[in-house]
């Protein structure tokens, strides 16, 4: 015995671990895991009203074996700022918000009056929101937007961050992230492009429902039905308890929606769930003001120095994305101009080659791209006969052609026209000019009185080259 | 005249004997002649002592002497003269003293028999293809084995008795011109130096040998089988038998050594590198899965892809251990099965195994007391384990320090302690081997045979490692 | 041959100091202040303390054998080599707290998340004591077995980041007299090459791998200018935003988190470099407390222990203190440990050679 002290005391290494067994062992003997400790919000939403923040977390709250949407609840608290908000958000929780997990962040248009890097650079800084999330707007509450994700998901499978994954691929042609939104938000002319989903009511009825909204547990809620009291011992039942729970606890600013008691969805069918309604709207007695349903039209935001400046249409998107070489698949529809039986004919961009010059001539800056696009015709609208294989319209006619030649310029045009009214370079123009010709481009600047108002100084010469593929 | 009072002298070695029950004689007289032989009947081959001793004597026409009985009438190839003082250790060695009242020589023949069994295959390295012989427990056997494998002139074979009681003899066999006589003479020298009372295996000398006597980690290499012995003592090594013990210890060791198997070598080589990868992924995941796991869960949620997450959330939800308790639970759950499944007779094990494995793992998740990634994170280590079976006792050990630290410190905690190991072990130098060799410190020429492993053509040369004499196999 | 490394492990070793304090902070830090033309400000840097590669080995051919210690004695009494010795005391145990800071605030944003003072301090100090006791040669056979995950590690947090859009940085938006003014501001970052000349008589000399030598050292040069590179065309104007380099270029490319926590890789790397650099750091401290006091290196480490705890203390939550006194005072430690210390050595090396040329005349 004496020896084997003796030898342990030797070996100092033997004595560090015995101070790690005495000091730190006992301490996560007793610890129940982070899982049980830290919320893990998969999305979180910043609304503003007025003068007050409200933060909303998408978070997962583990129950075994329930189904997605009772796994996941909306858990919201208001404050002067966003911090304030969170720490709310945080003690209607109960537990400890983990953002590492957050794939979205969504914020309602208003605040986007101000500068948005302002209100999360908080969340980026200090309460390690990744960088990599996927950064979008919408237009009334960024709460009712995590709402209708949840039914998104339960019926339809598809989360929230896929459709903007589509989005951000085929449509904006760039990452709607916050490091994307840093990136414009730094570069020349300040200016940034994110994602923009909008919240629909199923049937046009949606009032001040945001928590009523929020009850659309859906009808595969069975078990608590008719209970009333959480007596159930399921997880769900225990969330819900949890969290109104600490409702109460905290201060009056929070509200906590979920609340997902079982006398809400008292009436629920049971049945359903087909269909991307979900029909949690058919719980009796609460106060929904309506299914909320999430609705993609493929938009973005155009923002410059964080603040919100016009909302793109899909159109508008393509136009600017027109000098993008990886935006392709727009389907570009033109009418004959026959009067008799006039055919519609839908062209897809199926390839595109750009190329681009970038001068400076009599002091003004010339922006040359010649762009060749690849069409293949996907459809013919209107009576026409004898139509029996596609392929022999194949080649364009030349009154076709100049008839996609000019509808291409004019979205073009349209397009550098919005980004011109609003200062806002989300194309790179300013950047392509101090790549290739950075001393007259700074020349430039000094002489305009900064990258502003560079866009309205280019003279954007764009040929198109249509090639039938 | 008479040389020796047969009678007396019998008296005498009984005495000496402790007048055991196996303790035997026989007179044999022939014209005045008289010739006395002593044995123990336990571990003599008395058939033998009466076609090839007792017979001829008394078929020879003639009279007897010391020279005749040696040259012409025992019937026997090991006959020795000895002295008298050496009488009792030679009769406990199974040979017959012949003591004769014509002549003050004595002499032993070598009968010795005692229950052997056959060079079966060992169950601890089975062979798809292969040589299937074992070593078995008779020291003779043992080195007939190896001889036959090393029909060389260069094989030494050096015999040691050790054990003040037990007089266990030991076979230190090496090839000349191979093993580096460093090596042997600190071997024979180490062999020389121990004072000990019995030797029953061939593990009792085993920490003898190692310079880090006190040290988690073995430092000798053990072999069961003729074929490994003998590539080993091919790239150098020399290997030591011991009398009564399947397992022949082979020195200097490096770890890889237990990453190799032989069947590595009686299949395709590109096959058996895939094989010692997976055998190193093997040993990591079993010292370090179950650490890492509880790290993950106690300090790193964050780490964990978010469907994992979920799963893992979802099924500790109800458990009313924390994860340190769950998994040590667990751990204990299954060392303990194992050792009774190795205790217990075939039949009973399998019953074992059923209770283990269906009631213990399934039930036990059913009842919320364990979760089933606990459960498998244990298992997956647990079974990992025997990837590499020759350091499972230290795996074993590794397994629960790792989960300490895992649990108690997180990553850090395991990277640190994994840094620490590396270098313990780097300080473990086994007769001037580098434990870590080939990789650490590199040894370009032997990493021909290390986890990737080259065709048997291009592994021309013998390991530097073990300092041979030579470079070149040849 | 006892305790002597090989040059490959000596080159493992140089390489190791290359990225000690380069691959998580620096680039962040440089890009605030002269944008993407930190690289050439880092290349030049390395120019400059690559030079100290063939000093080191001129000064081992030219006195075989011969510790760092009795050279100094020589040319600049024992006075000067003590006090030399006693800069490299400070020089050795400042870098390790610079990376130890750096790699404590790293960890706890990304996976600790929460302070872990404790358990940092419990892994780290140890490990580098066991080091300094074990002796360097356990040590530099350690780095060489972890060597190839290392490598590998840090070159799929490089090669990985090609799976998302770069496009190159725009260089030269910088004056030359900011990029010649962060040179001298990140120089403690730099003039790791000392360690080398403080084990200079552990190194098992063989002129032909001299090659080999330099192969390490040019590697770690190229792989922290790739980093800077690519990070560079990563994050071009948010660079300054990441302040964990290596890990941040992983992060990205991993869209919305599909194949899981890719950065995991980074993490290991991060951990199992920054030991290793600790540890160098503790035993260059030791080896020079044993120059300075003829002492047991057991009282070195104490020492050590002490003193670092100490200043952690001081700098505790005050990462901007550590990261401030790097860019004021510490500089002029590493231009002069780190510059001035290697022309140094070069001159004694030519003395060296005039005292033979006289002799044979």
């Amino acid at each position: 015995m004496k020896n084997q002290i003796k030898r342990i005391f030797k070996n100092p290494m033997i004595l560090v671990f015995i101070a790690i067994l005495v000091f730190f062992t006992p301490q996560s003997l007793y610890s129940p895991g982070q899982n049980r400790e830290v919320g893990v919000v998969v999305g979180i939403g910043i609304d503003r009203q007025a003068d007050e923040f409200e933060v909303s977390l998408l978070t997962f709250i583990p129950t075994a074996q329930q189904s997605y949407e009772q796994m996941n609840s909306v858990i919201s608290g208001k404050g002067d700022t966003v911090a304030k908000a969170l720490y709310n958000a945080q003690i209607a929780m109960g537990r400890k918000v983990g953002l590492s997990h957050a794939k979205t962040t969504v914020v309602n248009q208003e605040l986007l009056q101000n500068d948005v890097a302002e209100y999360i650079d908080y969340l980026s800084r200090v309460a390690s929101l990744s960088e990599n999330t996927v950064f979008i707007c919408t237009d009334t509450s960024a709460k009712e937007l995590l709402q209708a994700s949840i039914s998104l998901e339960s019926t339809v499978g598809m989360q929230l961050e896929q459709i903007i994954g589509y989005n951000a691929k085929n449509l904006y042609v760039t990452d709607t992230s916050l490091e994307a939104f840093y990136k414009g938000y730094y570069s020349k002319a300040n200016s940034s492009l994110i994602g923009f989903i909008s919240v629909e009511c199923e049937d046009g009825a949606c009032e001040e429902g945001a928590s009523g909204a929020s009850q659309n547990i859906g009808p595969t809620q069975i078990n608590t039905a008719g209970t009333g009291a959480n007596d159930i011992s399921s997880g769900s039942s225990m969330t819900g308890s949890s969290r109104s729970g600490s409702n109460e606890g905290s201060s009056s600013t929070n509200s906590v929606s979920g609340g997902s008691g079982g006398g809400e969805n008292g009436g629920s069918s049971g049945g359903g769930g087909a269909g991307g309604s979900g029909g949690g709207s058919s719980s009796g007695g609460s106060s929904s003001g309506g299914e909320k349903k999430i609705l993609n039209e493929g938009k973005a935001v155009l923002l410059k120095n964080g603040k919100l400046m016009e909302t793109l249409s899909v159109d508008l998107l393509n136009g600017i994305n027109l000098l993008n070489i990886e935006s392709v698949n727009q389907i570009i529809t033109i009418k004959e101009d026959k009067e008799e039986k006039p055919l519609k004919y839908s062209y897809r961009i199926k390839n595109k080659r750009i190329s681009t010059v970038t001068n400076f001539e009599n002091g003004f800056p010339i922006y040359g791209a010649q762009l060749i696009l690849g069409l293949e015709l996907v459809e013919i609208d209107g009576n026409h006969e004898n139509l029996k294989v596609n392929t022999e319209f194949s080649d364009i006619k030349p009154q076709v052609q100049k008839k996609i030649d000019q509808n291409l310029k004019k979205q073009f045009t349209d397009a550098v026209e919005v980004l011109r009214k609003n200062k806002t370079d989300v194309i790179g123009i300013n950047e392509a000019f101090f790549k290739a010709h950075r001393k007259e481009y700074l020349h430039f600047l000094e002489e305009i009185g900064g990258a502003d108002n560079f866009l309205d100084y280019v003279n954007f010469k764009v040929n198109f080259v249509l090639e039938s593929d | 005249m008479s040389y020796f009072n047969l009678q007396e002298k019998i008296e005498e070695f009984k005495m000496l004997l402790n007048d055991s029950i196996d303790f035997a004689h026989r007179y044999f007289e022939k014209e005045g002649q008289k010739v006395a032989m002593i044995f123990l009947k336990s571990i003599t081959d008395q058939e033998l002592l009466s076609d090839s001793i007792y017979m001829p004597m008394q078929m020879y026409q003639g009279s007897l002497s010391i020279e005749n009985l040696q040259n012409e009438i025992i019937k026997c190839s090991d006959i020795t003269e000895i002295e008298e003082e050496k009488i009792i250790n030679e009769i406990l060695g199974g040979k017959i003293i012949l003591l004769t009242d014509f002549s003050d020589k004595i002499i032993a023949v070598d009968l010795y028999k005692f229950p052997t069994r056959q060079p079966t295959e060992p169950p601890t390295s089975p062979v798809i293809q292969g040589p299937r012989e074992g070593f078995v427990e008779d020291l003779q056997t043992n080195i007939t084995l190896i001889r036959r494998r090393l029909k060389s002139k260069n094989l030494v074979i050096k015999s040691l008795q050790i054990g003040s009681q037990s007089q266990t003899k030991i076979a230190v066999t090496y090839l000349k011109d191979v093993a580096n006589d460093y090596i042997v003479n600190k071997v024979v020298k180490k062999l020389k130096k121990i004072k000990i009372d019995g030797i029953i295996d061939s593990y009792y000398i085993l920490s003898f040998l190692e310079e880090h006597p006190n040290s988690l980690f073995k430092q000798v290499g053990n072999a069961e089988k003729p074929d490994i012995v003998t590539a080993k003592m091919l790239e150098g090594k020399v290997a030591i038998i011991v009398d009564n013990s399947p397992i022949v210890l082979t020195v200097p060791f490096a770890i890889i050594e237990d990453l190799q198997n032989s069947n590595d070598y009686y299949t395709n080589h590109h096959y058996s590198s895939i094989i010692r990868v997976i055998r190193l992924l093997g040993l990591l995941i079993a010292i370090l899965a179950p650490g890492f796991y509880l790290s993950l869960q106690i300090f790193h949620y964050n780490i964990l892809p978010l469907n994992f997450l979920i799963t893992i959330a979802d099924t500790t939800l109800g458990l009313p251990f924390t994860p340190f308790i769950e998994i040590a639970f667990i751990f204990l759950l299954f060392q303990i099965l194992y050792e009774v499944s190795l205790r217990l007779p075939s039949y009973l094990g399998l019953a074992t195994s059923v209770v283990g494995a269906l009631i213990l793992g399934d039930t036990g998740v059913k009842a919320g007391l364990i979760s089933p990634p606990g459960v498998i994170i244990v298992a997956l280590a647990k079974i990992a384990l025997y990837t590499v079976p020759e350091q499972a006792s230290q795996i074993t050990v590794l397994q629960i320090v790792f989960l300490i630290l895992g649990g108690s410190l997180g990553i850090m905690g395991i990277m640190a302690g994994m840094v620490y190991v590396v270098n313990y072990l780097n300080k473990l130098d086994s007769f001037d081997t580098p434990y870590l060799a080939p990789y650490s410190p590199r040894i370009p020429r032997d990493l021909k045979d290390a986890i990737l492993t080259n065709s048997i053509i291009e592994m021309d040369e013998l390991p530097k490692s073990y300092s041979p004499k030579k470079e070149k196999r040849k | 041959m006892k305790d002597k490394i090989s040059m490959r492990q000596a080159g493992i070793i140089a390489l190791l100091i290359i990225f000690s304090n380069k691959i998580l902070l620096l680039p962040a830090l440089m890009h605030e202040y002269i944008k993407a033309d930190a690289i050439f400000a880092i290349i030049m840097l390395f120019a400059i303390e690559f030079l100290a590669v063939p000093i080191f080995l001129k000064l081992r051919r030219t006195f075989p054998q011969e510790k760092l210690y009795d050279i100094l004695k020589r040319y600049i009494t024992v006075f000067g080599a003590k006090l030399l010795y006693l800069a490299s005391m400070v020089f050795m145990i400042f870098k390790a707290l610079l990376v130890f800071s750096i790699v404590y605030v790293y960890l706890k944003e990304q996976i600790y998340q929460n302070e872990f003072v404790w358990i940092a301090l419990i892994s780290f100090i140890p490990i580098m004591n066991h080091a300094v006791m074990s002796g360097l040669k356990p040590t530099a056979r350690t780095m060489e077995l972890f060597f190839g995950v290392l490598i590998a590690g840090f070159v799929f947090c490089l090669v990985i980041s090609f799976f998302t859009p770069i496009s190159t940085p725009y260089f030269f938006v910088s004056s030359a007299k900011d990029i010649f003014a962060s040179i001298y501001k990140y120089a403690f970052t730099f003039g790791d090459s000392l360690f080398l000349f403080l084990i200079i008589d552990k190194i098992d000399y063989k002129p032909k791998e001299e090659k080999k030598f330099y192969f390490y050292v040019f590697f770690g040069m190229i792989l922290v200018v790739a980093l800077f590179f690519l990070f560079y065309c990563k994050y071009q104007l948010t660079s300054f935003m990441h302040n964990n380099a290596l890990a941040d270029l992983l992060v990205f490319s991993v869209r919305f988190n599909a194949i899981g926590r890719l950065d995991i890789v980074a993490m290991l790397t991060i951990m199992l470099s920054s030991l290793f650099q600790m540890e160098i750091f503790c035993y260059g401290f030791c080896d020079s407390f044993i120059n300075v006091l003829p002492l047991d290196k057991k009282y070195a480490i104490v020492l050590f222990d002490i003193i670092f705890l100490i200043l952690y203390y001081i700098f505790i939550g005050k990462y901007e203190i550590m990261v401030k006194s790097t860019v004021t005072w510490l500089p002029v430690l590493g231009v002069i440990m780190g510059y001035v210390f290697p022309i140094a050595c070069f001159i004694f090396t030519f003395l060296k050679r005039r005292k033979k040329d006289e002799k044979s005349d």
